[in-house]
């Protein structure tokens, strides 16, 4: 490997993956010199593993082999950003909170809110598909990505997409890249559409006595008029429902009233006013050895917590409206998992482990289209370099 | 035999033979879509009514190496219906059914040729609608919808139509039945779904898909906004953007488009105005109200010369008449058009539409300008009478010069028509070699056989060369139809 010779770093342990370590870290300045680096470890067959902010590293598995960890912290440019055309366009090593500390000088946002450390990566957090509670009221990244720009596996720099709110030029190829964590090229930047920050953000804990009244509530809280923009059920010792609203300030007033209303048979209540540009997804994610994350059509959640029990999670976020849980559990609990899967199963539903410090299998099915899948990454990473059998399509 | 007399025979021995079309009174009608450039006459046309038909005749084509196209409703206006290779038309109008709604879930499952306004006619008890809104809602299909990634007046506010669609059952090149996306968000693998929308049926034939349903407003309010100034409207739209309010519409007309439309419709729109905006916010009560005091004061410190509420849903309707019987109107201007679907970044849109006044008067042709100005996509629409000699060439350059220009902005070619045959050797203009290199990845990836809908959508390269599509004559446009 010679390909940018001087952009490799010392070698610190941080870049360690399971039990193994890289020959090299390399810190690239620029995009070009990410695609003449893989170009090369494609040609050499040497395996690349991008590097965002290294928080998320742990949700697939280590990799196979591991020569060189592509450190994108570099790549943290701001290429344009037009308050007034509600768009902006970034390098993919910028951190998320850098990207939202911007648009909030001029009274904008991305109502996007994963549950990640500051330091994370806009490449990152959509290499790993992240979302928060948010996700509810504006969807999730993938609604408001306009464009991207990718290095695929065998070094080629590509486009899709636009710099404009409508597009229909070419394939949203770019689509194919959330949540394939760095299987199929690198994220090298992104075009988003933003937002105008809402007038007021609302947020309203309600403590419940159990399950089925939470769930009652949150049903309660979707109806018309009230539209939460976020809402989440927190099952640990105790079980809370939490609902956001944002608008302008007496239509936030108005939801909140009613909202208020709903929660009779709540313990315990609060409300409050939110700081807007202070945002975070107010939950804390569970951090026992074993997190999950779980997908079941909407309506099929209370069937979902119930399959749970027999895990014995210690802390379980539920996800009204969008059928995602995510549950943190003792290690042991995996002995559970093909049980746990198989009534998933039934009900159109997955589990996948997020983190497990055992060899687990982290995704329990098979999408019926891998070998689609495979043909793809086949073709844009042809030797098979990016993360090698860390995720799904090996 | 012929490769036609292949195809019929093999495609009786597998489907029904009363749902395969073949003679040429039948075929004729598969000739076109809307647009007004593109023709080619099918071999054969079938019309079947399951999934599995579907396959069938996908292998049969497949296997005797023809073409296959997907229609829906073909009111495309890129070519993307249009058999310009002549082969197999796969029409979807027989899969029309609504097969499930559910309120609680707000979700539609629909066969592909179900039309736009009948889903949402069926969703309207539950207070929902489907929220893509492309002008030709009463005939476009949600199949067509998906295919081409329609958008709508209202999708400035509620996205585009890949935003609403969470699932499709598709019928691959080899006549596999795959289905991507799911009813479960975030399931494990690549999202396939991603790039089936809006891939214009060179990927597949969607055969069923499940879609989103969207609550509907609470309160809408509706505004007429009156300009003599072109600047002072565009500078409107821009000015309600950057005060953080995004309308569900936000639609402009100008010139002599306005006097066309009120001669046709009487939507009450005044004949000697520059400009004027149609302006839609909805939302909660208290949202609406806001935004409408918001709205009549950035109009007034624009320069509007008027501004008109609508007071009631009649008044809305016939608001929204003037915006949705434009294209007919125009008819009247001339007898023939061709639409252009470029995006600027509204903050050019005032250059953008001095240059096409410009452009307009440099080609001798008239061109009419009725769009989306909140998502700064352009639809100008190039009237002409191919009667008079060297019309259709001032024409094809008059909108190459335009669409030439959104790109230079930092635009796109376009914003939801599609690329189909019109515009794909403009793609060029957006994209590089190896971005188009990897489009073609998986367009193979998708189709080995390269069956499916083949040479649309991407540059005419080398295995298209031997196609040269016909420029058939220009139709009049139907009336009644708008854009
Ligand atoms: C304990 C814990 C639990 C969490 N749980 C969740 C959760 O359940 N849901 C959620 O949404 N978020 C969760 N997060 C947030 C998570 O931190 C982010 O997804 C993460 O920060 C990703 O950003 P990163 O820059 O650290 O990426 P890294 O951790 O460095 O990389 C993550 C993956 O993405 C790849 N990658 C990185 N950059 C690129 C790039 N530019 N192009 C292609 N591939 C790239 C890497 O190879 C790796 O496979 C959790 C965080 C923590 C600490
Ligand atoms: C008056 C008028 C106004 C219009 N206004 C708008 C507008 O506001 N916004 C907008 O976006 N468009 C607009 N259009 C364009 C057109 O209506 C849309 O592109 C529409 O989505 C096409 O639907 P269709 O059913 O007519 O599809 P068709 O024209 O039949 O097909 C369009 C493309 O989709 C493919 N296709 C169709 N069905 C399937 C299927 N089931 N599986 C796979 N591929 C398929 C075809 O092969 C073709 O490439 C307008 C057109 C007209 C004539």
């Amino acid at each position: 490997m010679n390909a940018l010779s001087d952009r490799t770093i010392p070698l610190p342990a941080t870049y360690t993956l399971g039990d193994r370590q890289p020959q090299r870290v390399v810190q690239p300045a620029t995009i070009t010199e990410v695609g003449d680096l893989l170009a090369e470890a494609t040609h050499m067959h040497t395996a690349v593993i991008p590097w965002g902010a290294g928080t998320r590293q742990f949700i697939v598995d280590p990799p196979r082999r591991y020569d060189v960890a592509l450190d994108l912290r570099q790549l943290h440019r701001v290429i344009e950003y037009h308050p007034t055309d509600l768009v902006v366009m970034v390098e993919a090593g910028m951190s998320l909170t850098a990207v939202q500390a911007l648009l909030a000088e001029r009274g904008q946002w991305l109502p996007w809110d994963p549950p990640a450390p500051p330091t994370a990566t806009i490449g990152g957090l959509l290499a790993t598909a992240a979302w928060g509670s948010l996700r509810l009221g504006y969807g999730g990244p993938r609604e408001w990505i306009l464009g991207m720009q990718v290095v695929l596996g065998d070094g080629r720099i590509v486009r899709s997409g636009g710099r404009v709110v409508k597009n229909v030029a070419g394939y949203d190829s770019h689509k194919l890249h959330l949540g394939a964590c760095g299987t199929l090229g690198v994220i090298a930047s992104v075009t988003f559409k933003v937002a105008p920050l809402p007038a007021q953000m609302a947020v309203l804990h309600a403590t419940v006595p159990d399950v089925p009244s939470a769930w009652r509530l949150a049903m309660a809280m979707r109806q018309p008029p009230l539209q939460p923009v976020a809402l989440v059920i927190e099952v640990a010792d105790t079980v809370t429902l939490m609902a956001r609203f944002a608008g302008v300030e007496a239509a936030v007033e108005r939801q909140l009233a009613l909202a208020t209303a709903a929660c009779s048979d709540a313990i315990a209540l609060m409300t409050r006013y939110e700081d807007r540009t202070l945002w975070n997804s107010g939950y804390q994610m569970p951090t026992t050895d074993l997190l999950l994350r779980i997908g079941v059509p909407d309506s099929m959640l209370p069937r979902a917590i119930d399959a749970l029990t027999l895990l014995a999670p210690a802390r379980t976020l539920v996800f009204p409206g969008l059928g995602l849980i995510v549950t943190g559990c003792a290690e042991t609990a995996a002995a559970h998992l093909p049980a746990l899967r198989q009534t998933l199963g039934g009900i159109g539903g997955y589990a996948v482990v997020e983190r497990s410090s055992i060899g687990v299998d982290r995704w329990g099915i098979v999408p019926p289209t891998i070998d689609l899948m495979r043909a793809l990454r086949q073709r844009w990473d042809p030797a098979g370099i990016l993360n090698p059998g860390r995720w799904l399509i090996e | 035999m012929t490769m036609r007399d292949n195809l019929i025979a093999a495609l009786l021995q597998v489907v029904d033979p009363s749902i395969v079309l073949r003679r040429p009174e039948e075929l004729m009608l598969y000739e076109y879509d809307g647009s007004a450039l593109d023709q080619g006459m099918p071999e054969v046309v079938v019309v079947p009514r399951t999934t599995a038909e579907v396959a069938a005749c996908v292998r049969v084509a497949a296997q005797v190496g023809a073409p296959i196209v997907a229609r829906g409703a073909g009111t495309g206006l890129a070519g993307g219906s249009v058999p310009e290779q002549g082969g197999l038309v796969i029409s979807l109008a027989r899969l029309n059914r609504i097969l499930a709604i559910d309120p609680v879930a707000r979700t539609a499952r629909v066969q592909p040729g179900v039309i736009n306004t009948d889903l949402s006619l069926a969703a309207a008890p539950y207070g929902l609608h489907f929220a893509p809104d492309p002008s030709s809602q009463r005939a476009s299909t949600i199949g067509g919808n998906i295919a081409t990634n329609a958008g709508g007046p209202h999708c400035l506010k509620y996205g585009v139509t890949t935003n609403h669609v969470l699932a499709t059952t598709v019928v691959l090149g080899d006549g596999r039945v795959i289905e991507v996306g799911s009813a479960t968000l975030d399931a494990p693998g690549y999202d396939l779904l991603g790039v089936v929308v809006g891939s214009e049926g060179t990927l597949g034939i969607i055969t069923e898909a499940l879609v989103k349903l969207t609550p509907n407003p609470e309160a809408i309010q509706t505004f007429l906004a009156i300009y003599d100034d072109l600047d002072a409207a565009s500078a409107t739209v821009s000015a309600i953007i950057a005060a953080g309010i995004i309308p569900a519409a936000l639609e402009m007309l100008v010139g002599q488009g306005i006097a066309a439309v009120e001669a046709a419709v009487q939507a009450g729109y005044p004949a000697d105005a520059r400009a004027v905006l149609l302006i839609e916010i909805d939302g909660l009560r208290e949202e609406v109200i806001v935004q409408a005091q918001q709205i009549e004061a950035i109009c007034r410190t624009f320069g509007a010369r008027e501004l008109r509420a609508a007071q009631d849903e009649a008044q809305r309707a016939r608001l929204w008449a003037g915006r949705k019987g434009a294209l007919a109107a125009c008819a009247r201007i001339a007898p023939h058009y061709h639409i252009q679907d470029g995006v600027v970044p509204r903050s050019r849109l005032p250059e953008l539409l001095r240059l096409t006044e410009e452009v307009a008067k440099r080609h001798q042709i008239t061109i009419v300008n009725i769009f989306h100005a909140g998502d700064g996509n352009l639809h100008p629409l190039l009237l002409f009478d191919l009667r008079h000699p060297g019309a259709l060439d001032r024409a094809v350059a008059a909108s190459e010069e335009i669409l030439q220009a959104c790109v230079a902005a930092g635009g796109t070619i376009s914003g939801e028509h599609g690329i189909g045959i019109e515009k794909r050797d403009y793609l060029g203009w957006i994209f590089g070699p190896a971005d188009l290199a990897a489009f073609a990845d998986i367009r193979a990836v998708f189709d080995a056989g390269n069956v499916m809908n083949p040479c649309k959508l991407l540059p005419s390269g080398s295995s298209c060369a031997d196609i040269r599509y016909a420029r058939g004559a220009l139709r009049a446009i139907d009336r009644g139809a708008w854009i």
